[in-house]
């Protein structure tokens, strides 16, 4: 292990003990103190104030909580989702097969965010609207990976021997090929965890996150762009907590896909990093 | 070949006729009768009545779909509830604002990939390599909606450089070019280093050097054209985050493109128009990526022995 990627495991630590701590009221994110609106950081105010003047150290804590709960609970349901349906798409074929296929193939039609952005509008803001969105988004990543990943293990032998022993299929598909092809899904759904703050932070932005007084590090920009030349901090903070945390998944994506030897993630259509990153 | 081609044009149009269905089906999942999100409580009856029989919204579902993918092939998106304007000329005034957008930071990625990614690749290992994949993983990771605002406090606030926001003329595009370029740069750059340092330890790479050849001739004339080809394979996923990456450069910039209707759209509930916009986004991504395979199809002859 080198430096960066200390830094990097120290910061993602970071930003997971101040997600679960932030539900804990250290301080609290909503208190105004109208005596210091837009006050620039100095001692004693590590970060300084926002437009209401509450203090954007407590609301960057309860930012992390925001995307935390939102980044994680996103994987998790795009993970759990995407690869029932590659696994089961591979293993079954048949109309399921094709269907699945056809499925997968129209949702990665949608660039990037842009449909998550319009569920998200239509549904209306709000934090499960936007796990919502994100998920109905996410799925087909890990769908097409643990397809690809399923059909070129499906054929080995023990799981032919597990099969001629006249094993149920649900047990095949756990316990015999799901440890195969978990090495690259978990490798995807660390990226896709840097992926889903970005995004919570990119809806926040555009006003279809969460809704305030609840803070996010996205619409802390979005207030923050307003006062940009009398109070810059405002908006310099949350970018450099969400760039910050970004950069130290990536970095531990990039460590564990060398550590696992993932050679080819997406098949050959999937960039190195994440596609949302872009965005 | 032509096996190939049919059959990925095949693809493609079951999947435009997929998105066109999501899309469609868009307008059901709002919350409550989309009708009254969409007039307010106070509109009377009869408007209600005559907007619902104007979207359609008062036939069987499946007949909607039809009906709409009807439409669609008509080039017919229905009106705008806001402006009462067709939905089709709203989208043709918007888009060459995010073409020029879009083409403006492509170029921009380019002109600092290539560079940046044989540079570092010609230069391995060495200081040089290690600070400009660095700056590269910073690049990817840096939101754009952060970048943004801060390129407009330095250059438009403090050093007056540029205008603030709109598009008043070629120094306007500058600012929104580089914030949506850099991302695309820095994966460009990662993608390029790596693929031509593959391409560097081939024979016929060390052929052309035993010929006697200049450096710039080697890496230029043989290395690059096939170090390439995957960077142009990657380049249409990134161009779908480009489309989605727009959105949001022209909210910073108030950038007059289809991300700017897209969400005025969604904060006026013009639901129309909403759909219109992400309909053409995703289809504009789905030819891109046709045209991608395609032109891969013709700079890699192995792909076309591989489908024969």
């Amino acid at each position: 292990m080198n430096k960066p990627v200390y830094l990097a495991v120290f910061i993602t630590a970071l930003w997971l003990v101040l997600g679960l701590m932030a539900g804990l009221e250290l301080s609290d994110p909503d208190r105004i103190d109208l005596g210091r609106i837009l006050e620039p950081p100095a001692s004693g105010s590590l970060l300084g104030y926002d437009d209401l003047g509450r203090s954007i150290a407590a609301r960057l804590v309860a930012g992390a909580r925001t995307s935390l709960v939102v980044a994680l609970t996103v994987v998790m349901i795009s993970a759990l989702v995407g690869t029932v349906v590659g696994i089961t798409s591979a293993w079954f074929g048949g109309w399921w097969g094709r269907i699945s296929v056809m499925l997968i193939d129209i949702f990665m039609a949608f660039p990037g965010l842009l449909l998550a952005i319009a569920l998200a509008g239509i549904l209306g803001p709000g934090v499960s609207n936007a796990i919502i969105a994100l998920a109905v988004v996410g799925w087909v990543g890990f769908a097409r990976l643990a397809r690809a990943q399923t059909l070129s293990v499906r054929e080995r032998d023990h799981v032919l021997a597990a099969r001629a022993m006249g094993t149920r299929t649900p047990v095949i598909l756990v316990k015999h090929i799901l440890p195969l092809i978990l090495a690259p899904l978990i490798v995807q759904a660390t990226f896709d965890i840097a992926g889903a703050v970005i995004a919570e932070a990119t809806l926040s932005f555009l006003g279809l996150g969460v809704q305030p007084p609840a803070a996010s590090w996205g619409s802390m920009i979005r207030d923050g762009v307003r006062y940009m030349l009398s109070a810059p901090h405002m908006v310099v903070a949350p970018g450099a907590a969400i760039f910050l945390v970004v950069l130290s998944i990536n970095i531990l994506g990039d460590r564990l896909r060398d550590r696992l030897d993932v050679r080819m993630l997406n098949g050959r259509r999937e960039p190195a990093a994440p596609r949302e990153t872009l965005a | 070949m032509l096996n190939y081609l049919v059959n990925r044009l095949f693809t493609s149009i079951i999947v435009v006729i997929g998105v066109c269905s999501i899309v469609f089906l868009l307008i059901h999942l709002v919350p409550g009768d989309p009708v009254e999100v969409m007039l307010g409580e106070s509109a009377s009856p009869a408007d209600r009545e005559t907007l619902r029989r104007q979207l359609g919204l008062d036939q069987p579902l499946h007949r909607q779909w039809l009906l709409y993918l009807q439409d669609v092939a008509r080039l017919d998106m229905g009106m705008s509830i806001h402006s009462r304007r067709p939905v089709t000329s709203l989208l043709a005034e918007r888009l060459p604002a995010t073409f020029i957008l879009a083409v403006a930071s492509i170029v921009v990625a380019v002109l600092i990939a290539i560079p940046a990614g044989i540079m570092a690749a010609l230069r391995k290992n060495t200081l040089y390599d290690h600070v400009s994949m660095t700056v590269a993983m910073v690049g990817v990771a840096i939101p754009n909606f952060w970048l943004g605002p801060l390129l407009v406090l330095l250059f438009s606030f403090y050093l007056g450089w540029f205008p603030v926001s709109g598009m008043t003329g070629p120094l306007s595009l500058v600012l929104p070019a580089v914030t949506l370029g850099t991302a695309l740069a820095a994966l460009q750059s990662r993608m390029i280093r790596a693929s031509l340092l593959e391409v560097l330890g081939e024979n016929y790479i060390v052929a052309a050097r035993a010929r006697g050849l200049g450096e710039a001739r080697v890496v230029l004339g043989h290395a690059m054209r096939n170090a390439l080809l995957p960077v142009t394979t990657v380049l249409g996923a990134q161009l779908g985050a480009l489309l989605t990456g727009a959105v949001v450069t022209e909210q910073i910039f108030d950038w007059p493109g289809l991300g700017l209707l897209t969400i005025e759209a969604i904060q006026k509930r013009d639901y129309p128009v909403l759909q219109g916009c992400i309909l053409l986004i995703s289809i504009i991504y789905v030819i891109i990526n046709l045209l991608t395979d395609l032109v891969y199809v013709v700079l890699d002859p192995r792909v076309r022995l591989d489908n024969e």
